[in-house]
């Protein structure tokens, strides 16, 4: 069999959980396929996760194996900046695929190497355009997820009837996504100023352009979340508004800006209605309709890793 | 043969049961998808099309099956092909067409079409039945000679618009594609490796297509002096045909590759030939006719400009501000070394587009299909009629309608005195025979078909009539004063080079008839005048023969370019 040379860059990213990133960096250490890199985005955490990185790249014990890169954003860019920004490294360090995830997704030993093996296994049957590869994603208790299902094609048995564990999908979350770099070159980055929310969702929707993405079933990762719940508008309170409002804002924006008005008015009109029925005091809901109305003028551009940043 | 792939034993005993010209066409569309896709294996499913398709072989349907599988067709044969190219840069799969992503399935759906297709055949079946093309044919048909003087002087427009000044071609550069608002990403420059020492030494030679023409006459005979010369031909056609000439002799041990557009390509790269670049070492290119080629030509000399570039110009035309002379002139800064057929194409490119003089040379084809050192007049027994040749492809370019015509105003004057031969076949075919219907000539024009030996045409005739819109410098008249017979013709493209002024004719039709009765009575009447007008030609011919020949040129450049 043929030398594998692909390169595989794992891309961590990090935001006040030391303690999780720990496990995320052990199970990384475990992998049966390890990546030929490592990138951990520091999102300017506060927590001494720096201190603990520079430490653990001094000692890195699999330094002859991985090449591991520390990016340490000088603020907080939420996910889709981290997500941004470790893929661009991982491009220009020359990575054939970026697999993604959060710090508090711990993936199984055998994950990468299952993740790697369906995409090779899909791409045999369907060709060459597959976007990404994402896991199955279980809450640490062993069930799934339940904010994490990819959401499938209508053909999503297509694989499975040719005897691949593999389903289609034209949507997922960053929770363990393979992507390739000539969807990176293509497509472009996710959108880093959507910073938290539907930055996973927008992406994975314009990279299926051409032919949907898959999720390896035998490829599995822990997501390590407070609690295993989905999230709608009903469910805003003074806590977590903030990261509705980012919702709101970007998902609003990706409707009125790539969908049209109508599909705009119709997501507009399922907040209300989620609101309404979850009782979500009127403030609150004022506040989202702002964003509502915000991401009129929020379209951000495309960012393409093989275009430098401007400084 | 140079194959670029892994093919069982099966598989190959398949692709060897085909007709030498489909396999040809397989083993084409094979090669070229192992040099783009190194490493790949690919399953190619062949289709039988109809005789009005034409082939399709390395273009977007043969990715998508649009033509065959979306059409109901079922496969009639199927190869499983490993492409055995060990890349020097990146060939990434994925290409997009504007902003749609191509998708690869890593199936290739060929059509290809029954070795007896002929261009008639597609013509036939997509016939142009626009109002304004029924009235164009009508005109045409029903008064020929009044017909053309609208259409002399729209020539006469498009003769002026080839000589304005022509703007360089602005190639597409990653630069330029990049700063367009219209590109799906930012293209990414992929630089091409450079063949290991030692590897074989190869010339691209860049035709229209695997078919008849004059053009390809002389890109064949290329071909020769390529293999003569111990280089390695690598063919490439850019024109949809059904390639009847692929299967010649001269092609054998040449890597032939018959594209069929649009290609899997991205701005600023040229897949096909960075993979041929990186496993030949490419001495030179050489361009017959090809815009394939030519809009590549910046590619080769960005990358690898000790490669030289010769081109090859036979005619000025009137569509397209000139044709490829036009096209040439355009991506003068990339090629090397322009070769002219004629004087006037010497004219046009030096005098009229200021291309520097050192690149432009002439060096004409004679020889390429008649030896005129040993040329006698040819006498004829003055009791007999005398008969007047027509030699071509029976398409409007050579006017036959001016030749029948003549045939019928001088049987008008002098019943009996003359006799006509038209040889050859074409889309004009049916209005050939229409107007020798029409003028009642079926007993005095003898029409022959493009299979019978153009010898016995020259021989049978006495006189040959080049009733041309437009030519270069045609071989008929080089075969035609071989054989010892003088020619009279249109004056057209440069045809002056090698016809006197009595025997060349005004270049619109009615007053090419008018010209070309009076020429014909003369010689009809006066037998040293007609051997005075052969040795003139052939005088002509000698002065013109001692200019380098091309073959000359192409052997002694090929030779330098071996060393």
């Amino acid at each position: 069999m043929a030398e594998d040379k692909r390169k595989i860059a794992a891309v961590v990213v990090t935001y006040n959980r030391l303690d999780k990133l720990k496990t995320v960096l052990r199970c990384m250490e475990e992998q049966t396929r390890l990546p030929e890199q490592l990138i951990i985005v520091n999102n300017a955490a506060t927590d001494g996760t720096d201190q603990y990185l520079a430490e653990y790249k001094a000692n890195f014990k699999f330094a002859d194996k991985i090449q591991l890169d520390i990016v340490t954003l000088p603020t907080n860019e939420g996910g889709a900046g981290g997500f941004s920004a470790g893929m661009r490294r991982s491009y220009e360090l020359g990575a054939d695929f970026a697999w993604i995830f959060d710090d508090d997704g711990y993936p199984e030993p055998d994950a990468l190497e299952k993740l790697v093996d369906g995409y090779d296994a899909a791409s045999a049957k369907l060709g060459t355009n597959i976007p990404f590869a994402c896991s199955l994603v279980k809450f640490i208790d062993g069930n799934i997820s339940e904010m994490n299902n990819p959401m499938t094609t209508w053909d999503w048995g297509r694989l499975m009837a040719q005897g691949l564990n593999i389903a289609l999908v034209s949507r997922c979350s960053f929770v363990s996504v393979l992507i390739p770099r000539w969807v990176m070159e293509s497509y472009g980055l996710p959108y880093k100023e959507y910073f938290i929310w539907f930055d996973d969702a927008e992406y994975t929707i314009r990279i299926t352009d051409g032919c949907p993405g898959i999720q390896v079933m035998d490829s599995v990762v822990l997501h390590d979340m407070g609690s295993n719940k989905g999230v709608n508008y009903s469910m805003i309170d003074e806590k977590n508004i903030w990261k509705f409002e980012y919702g709101a804002r970007n998902e609003g924006s990706y409707h009125l800006h790539h969908e049209g008005m109508y599909q705009y008015l119709r997501f507009c009109a399922m907040v209300m209605n989620h609101m309404r029925r979850g009782g979500v005091a009127k403030p609150l809901q004022k506040r989202i309709y702002k964003k509502l109305i915000e991401a009129w003028n929020f379209n951000p551009k495309i960012d393409y890793p093989q275009v430098p940043v401007k400084d | 043969m140079c194959d670029f792939f892994r093919i069982s034993a099966g598989d190959q005993a398949k692709l060897d049961s085909l007709s030498e010209r489909l396999r040809r066409l397989v083993v084409g569309s094979i090669n070229y998808n192992a040099l783009i896709q190194p490493g790949r294996t690919l399953v190619f499913r062949l289709y039988m099309g109809e005789k009005w398709q034409y082939p399709r072989l390395t273009d977007l349907t043969t990715l998508s099956g649009l033509l065959t599988r979306d059409e109901g067709l079922e496969p009639f044969e199927e190869l499983t092909v490993t492409s055995t190219v060990s890349p020097l840069s990146a060939y990434p799969p994925q290409y997009f067409d504007g902003h749609d992503q191509i998708v690869d399935t890593g199936v290739r759906y060929l059509l290809l079409t029954p070795d007896d297709a002929t261009d008639k055949d597609v013509e036939q079946k997509h016939p142009n039945d626009s109002a304004k093309s029924k009235l164009y044919d009508i005109l045409e048909l029903s008064a020929p000679s009044q017909f053309d003087v609208f259409r002399d002087t729209k020539r006469s427009i498009r003769e002026y618009l080839s000589k304005k000044p022509i703007e360089p071609w602005i190639p597409s550069t990653v630069e330029k594609e990049n700063a367009s608002p219209h590109r799906h990403h930012p293209v990414v420059e992929i630089k091409p490796g450079e063949a290991p020492a030692g590897s074989p030494k190869a010339v691209i030679i860049a035709m229209h297509w695997f078919q008849a023409g004059g053009a390809e006459r002389w890109a064949l005979e290329t071909v020769r002096l390529v293999k003569e010369a111990g280089l390695y031909p690598v063919v490439i056609t850019d024109r949809d045909g059904h390639q009847p000439w692929i299967n010649r002799p001269e092609f054998d041990d040449a890597l032939l590759l018959p594209l069929t557009a649009p290609l899997q390509e991205r701005p600023g790269d040229a897949p096909l030939l960075r993979a041929l670049f990186e496993h030949f070492d490419i001495k030179g290119v050489l361009i017959h006719h090809s815009q394939w080629m030519y809009d590549r030509a910046w590619w080769v000399k960005k990358y690898f400009p000790q490669t030289e570039i010769i081109d090859s110009l036979h005619i000025v035309e009137y569509f397209f501000r000139g044709g490829y002379p036009h096209e040439s002139v355009m991506r003068d800064k990339w090629i090397d070394l322009h070769h002219v057929i004629s004087p006037q194409l010497q004219h046009w490119m030096v005098d009229v587009h200021h291309v520097n003089p050192k690149k432009v040379v002439v060096a004409p084809l004679v020889g390429l299909t008649a030896d005129h050192e040993k040329a006698t007049f040819k006498t004829r027994d003055t009791s007999k009629p005398l008969t007047v040749a027509f030699v071509g492809r029976m398409v409007r370019q050579k006017r036959p309608e001016a030749f029948i015509l003549t045939a019928h105003a001088l049987q008008q004057a002098y019943p009996g005195k003359f006799k006509f031969i038209m040889q050859g076949n074409g889309d004009m075919d049916i209005f050939a025979d229409t107007l020798i219907e029409r003028y009642g000539l079926g007993e005095v024009l003898e029409m022959r078909p493009m299979t019978t030996p153009v010898a016995k045409t020259y021989q049978d005739a006495d006189v040959l009539l080049i009733s041309s819109i437009n030519e270069g410098i045609t071989l008929t008249t080089i075969e035609a004063l071989s054989a010892g017979i003088p020619v009279i013709s249109a004056d057209v493209g440069s045809q002056s080079t090698l016809v006197p002024k009595q025997g060349l004719l005004r270049r619109m039709t009615s007053k090419m008839v008018h010209d070309a009765k009076s020429a014909l009575v003369h010689l009809a009447n006066n037998e040293d005048d007609r051997k005075q007008l052969w040795a003139l030609e052939e005088n002509r011919l000698e002065k013109f023969s001692q200019l380098e020949p091309a073959d000359h040129l192409f052997a002694r450049t090929l030779e330098g370019w071996n060393k």
